[in-house]
C-alpha cells in the first residue's frame, strides 16, 4: 500500500500516468496489462456495427 | 487492427478470413496491403543513395539522380524534358505530372520494364514539380531503376534488406508466396480473401487470385498487422534501426515533397506527401499515414511521430472501414472531446454515395450536349457489325468490340467490349457498351458486380469516307479532360466472322432494335 502510493507521489512529480508507468514495466513484447485499446466494450461495438453496416466479412 | 504506443503493441482479429469458410481473421492473417507498399518502395530506394560504398555500382545515385540515367531509353516519355529530369524523388513524391494510366498496367502484364516502356505512349496532365499526381506507374520506374541499379530482383531486395532485418516474417510480395506461408502448419499465419459486396444481390464476390494485378513497387505487399507495426516502428524509433534504414532516409521519406491539397478535413493545414507516405497535422500533432486499396482489401497506417503511437487497420472488403476504425483509436488516444470528433461514419457514407452518384450521372457529365430523355437520338453511322473488331493503342492492352449473342436472359445484348487477350482483369473493361447518340458510347470500368467505385468513360468512334471505322477514341485517362485524354486506338482488324454462321440473324435483328 506504501509502496503503491509512493510510486502514484512519484509518477505524479514526473508528471507522467500510469500509463507511463505501463509501458515501461512491458517492453519488448505484447502487453498484457489490463489496459487494452483494442479490446474495450467501446471499440468492439464499433467494429462489429462498422463491419454490419458497411458490409465486412 | 493493431496499435504500437512506444514500446507496447496491441493487436486483434475480428470477422473472418473467407465467407465461405468463416476462418477467423487473427493479427496473424495476410492482407495485401496495397498502396502502403510505396512506402517499402521509397525504403528500398534509400538504400540506393545512403547505403553504398565504392565498390557498388549505384554509388552514384542521389535522391535528385534522373530514372533516365538509371534505367537508360526504357524511360522515355511524351515530354523530353520530363524525361531527362524525373528523379527519383519525383518519382517517389507524385510530382512528375504524368497521371496515374491505370489502364496501361492493372490488367494482366508483370513485367515493370514492359510496363516502363509503354509510359512513352501515355500523355502528361501537368508539368513536372508542379502539382500533385497520383501516378502508381512511376513506382515501376522505381522499381525498374532498383532493380536496374543492383541486379537483384524487387521483391528479393524486399526480403533482404526490410523484411528480414526487421523480423518481418509475416511479409511477402505474391500471392504463391502468401498462400505457402498459409498452409505452412509452423506459423501462425492465414489468408484473407479479398470481397467485393454486390449492392444489388447483396452478396460477396471473391476477386479470383489471377485477377489481382502483380507488384510493381506501387503495391503488392502482403502482409499482416502484425508485422506492420514492426515497419511502423522503425518511424516511430529511427536511430534503432540505422542498420535497416538510415534515420536519414526517414527524414527523407517524412519530409513534405509537394503539397497535395490545402484543406482536407480532418487534418488542419495543408496536406503534403512526402516519399511513399501522406504527411499532415491532427489536433497539433504532425500525421505520418498512408492507405491501400486492392482487389477486395484495403488497409490503412497512421502514426504520431512526436507521441510514438502508430495504428494499422486492414480488412478484406471495399469501404474504407479501414479509416473510421483508425480515427476511432486515433481519437481515443487523443482523448478528443466528442463533440470535436469527426462523424468519420457519415463521411464515409458520404464519400460512397458521392463515387455511386458520380458513375449514376456519368451520361450527363461526359456528355453534356447529348439528347436529353424523349429527344431523338441518332443512330450510329454504320451498322453495328462494322464496329466489331479489334483496336490497338501501344500504350494500352488491345480492346475488342463485339456484339454477342440475344438470348432470352439478355434480349437487349448491345455492342460490349472487352480486354483482348488478358485471361482475367481485376479492373474490368468487358461489358456492355451504352449507346448515347451517333458515334458516341459509353463504357464502364468496373472493379466488380455493382461497385460503388466503378467509373464511366468516353467512346467515340470514327469513321472514314469509305464507311469503315478506322478506329475509335477511348477515355482511357480520366484525370485528362477534353481531346488530349482521349487515346487514339487504331482498328487493326475486322472480327472473323465466317465461323459465326448464325450472327448475321442476331446482328439484323440488333439492326432492328437501334
Amino acid at each position: 500500500m506504501l509502496a503503491s502510493l509512493l510510486i502514484l507521489l512519484s509518477l505524479a512529480a514526473a508528471g507522467k500516468t500510469w500509463q507511463d508507468l505501463s509501458q515501461q514495466i512491458f517492453k519488448n513484447g505484447v502487453n498484457d496489462s489490463a489496459y487494452d485499446p483494442l479490446h474495450s466494450a467501446d471499440v468492439e461495438a464499433f467494429v462489429q456495427q462498422l463491419m454490419h453496416d458497411f458490409h465486412t466479412p | 487492427m493493431a496499435i504500437i504506443h512506444g514500446n507496447e503493441t496491441w493487436e486483434a482479429g475480428f470477422g473472418v478470413t473467407d465467407n465461405t469458410t468463416q476462418e477467423p481473421v487473427t493479427p496473424h492473417t495476410l492482407f495485401y496491403t496495397g498502396s502502403t507498399t510505396k512506402s517499402f518502395a521509397a525504403a528500398l530506394a534509400s538504400k540506393l543513395v545512403y547505403s553504398r560504398d565504392n565498390e557498388d555500382a549505384h554509388k552514384d545515385i542521389e535522391w535528385s539522380t534522373p530514372l533516365r540515367d538509371i534505367i537508360g531509353e526504357d524511360f522515355l516519355l511524351q515530354d523530353s524534358y520530363a524525361t531527362s529530369h524525373i528523379s527519383l524523388e519525383d518519382a517517389l513524391s507524385h510530382r512528375t505530372g504524368l497521371p496515374r494510366h491505370d489502364m496501361s498496367w492493372i490488367n494482366g502484364d508483370a513485367n515493370v520494364k514492359g510496363m516502363v516502356r509503354r509510359m512513352r505512349y501515355l500523355p502528361f496532365h501537368n508539368e513536372i514539380r508542379t502539382t500533385y499526381e497520383y501516378c502508381n506507374l512511376m513506382f515501376a520506374a522505381v522499381a525498374h531503376a532498383i532493380e536496374t541499379a543492383t541486379g537483384e530482383m524487387f521483391d528479393h531486395l524486399l526480403h533482404v534488406w526490410i523484411f528480414e532485418p526487421l523480423g518481418m516474417h509475416e511479409s511477402v510480395y505474391s500471392i504463391p508466396d502468401a498462400q505457402a506461408m498459409a498452409a505452412d502448419p509452423s506459423n501462425e499465419a492465414n489468408l484473407a480473401r479479398g470481397h467485393l459486396y454486390d449492392q444489388v444481390t447483396g452478396e460477396y464476390v471473391q476477386p479470383a487470385w489471377d485477377s489481382i494485378p502483380p507488384g510493381i513497387g506501387a503495391g503488392g505487399v502482403i502482409s499482416t498487422v502484425h508485422d506492420y507495426l514492426k515497419w511502423i516502428r522503425v518511424f516511430l524509433h529511427p536511430g534503432e534501426h540505422s542498420a535497416t534504414i538510415f534515420k536519414a532516409a526517414i527524414d527523407d521519406m517524412t519530409f513534405p515533397h509537394i503539397p497535395v491539397s490545402k484543406d482536407s478535413p480532418p487534418f488542419k493545414g495543408a496536406m503534403t506527401y512526402g516519399l511513399g507516405l501522406e504527411l499532415a497535422t491532427y489536433r497539433n500533432y504532425n500525421v505520418v499515414l498512408h492507405d491501400g486499396a486492392l482487389a477486395g482489401y484495403m488497409c490503412g497506417m497512421l502514426w504520431l511521430p512526436e507521441r510514438e503511437w502508430g495504428v494499422v487497420a486492414m480488412h478484406n472488403s471495399y469501404n474504407f472501414t479501414h479509416n473510421v476504425l483508425i480515427w476511432h483509436l486515433l481519437d481515443n488516444f487523443l482523448e478528443t472531446p466528442e463533440a470535436e470528433r469527426i462523424d468519420f461514419v457519415g463521411w464515409t457514407q458520404d464519400l460512397l454515395a458521392k463515387l455511386a452518384k458520380r458513375t449514376n450521372t456519368a451520361r450527363e457529365r461526359l456528355y453534356p450536349d447529348a439528347p436529353k430523355t424523349g429527344e431523338e437520338v441518332v443512330a450510329p453511322s454504320l451498322d453495328l457489325e462494322a464496329y466489331e473488331g479489334l483496336y490497338q493503342h501501344p500504350g494500352y492492352h488491345n480492346l475488342t468490340i463485339s456484339v454477342p449473342a440475344r438470348t432470352e436472359a439478355d434480349p437487349e445484348a448491345s455492342v460490349t467490349l472487352d480486354i483482348a487477350g488478358a485471361a482475367r482483369s481485376y479492373l474490368d473493361l468487358s461489358g456492355r457498351m451504352d449507346h448515347v447518340n451517333a458515334d458516341n458510347w459509353m463504357f464502364r470500368c468496373s472493379m466488380g458486380p455493382h461497385q460503388p467505385f466503378d467509373d464511366m468513360g468516353k467512346i467515340q468512334f470514327v469513321v472514314g469516307k469509305g464507311d469503315e471505322v478506322l478506329g475509335m477514341r477511348f477515355q482511357a485517362e480520366p484525370a485528362i479532360d477534353g481531346e488530349k485524354g482521349m487515346a487514339w486506338f487504331e482498328k487493326i482488324a475486322r472480327r472473323d466472322r465466317r465461323l459465326s454462321s448464325s450472327s448475321r440473324k442476331r446482328l439484323l435483328l440488333l439492326r432492328a432494335i437501334l
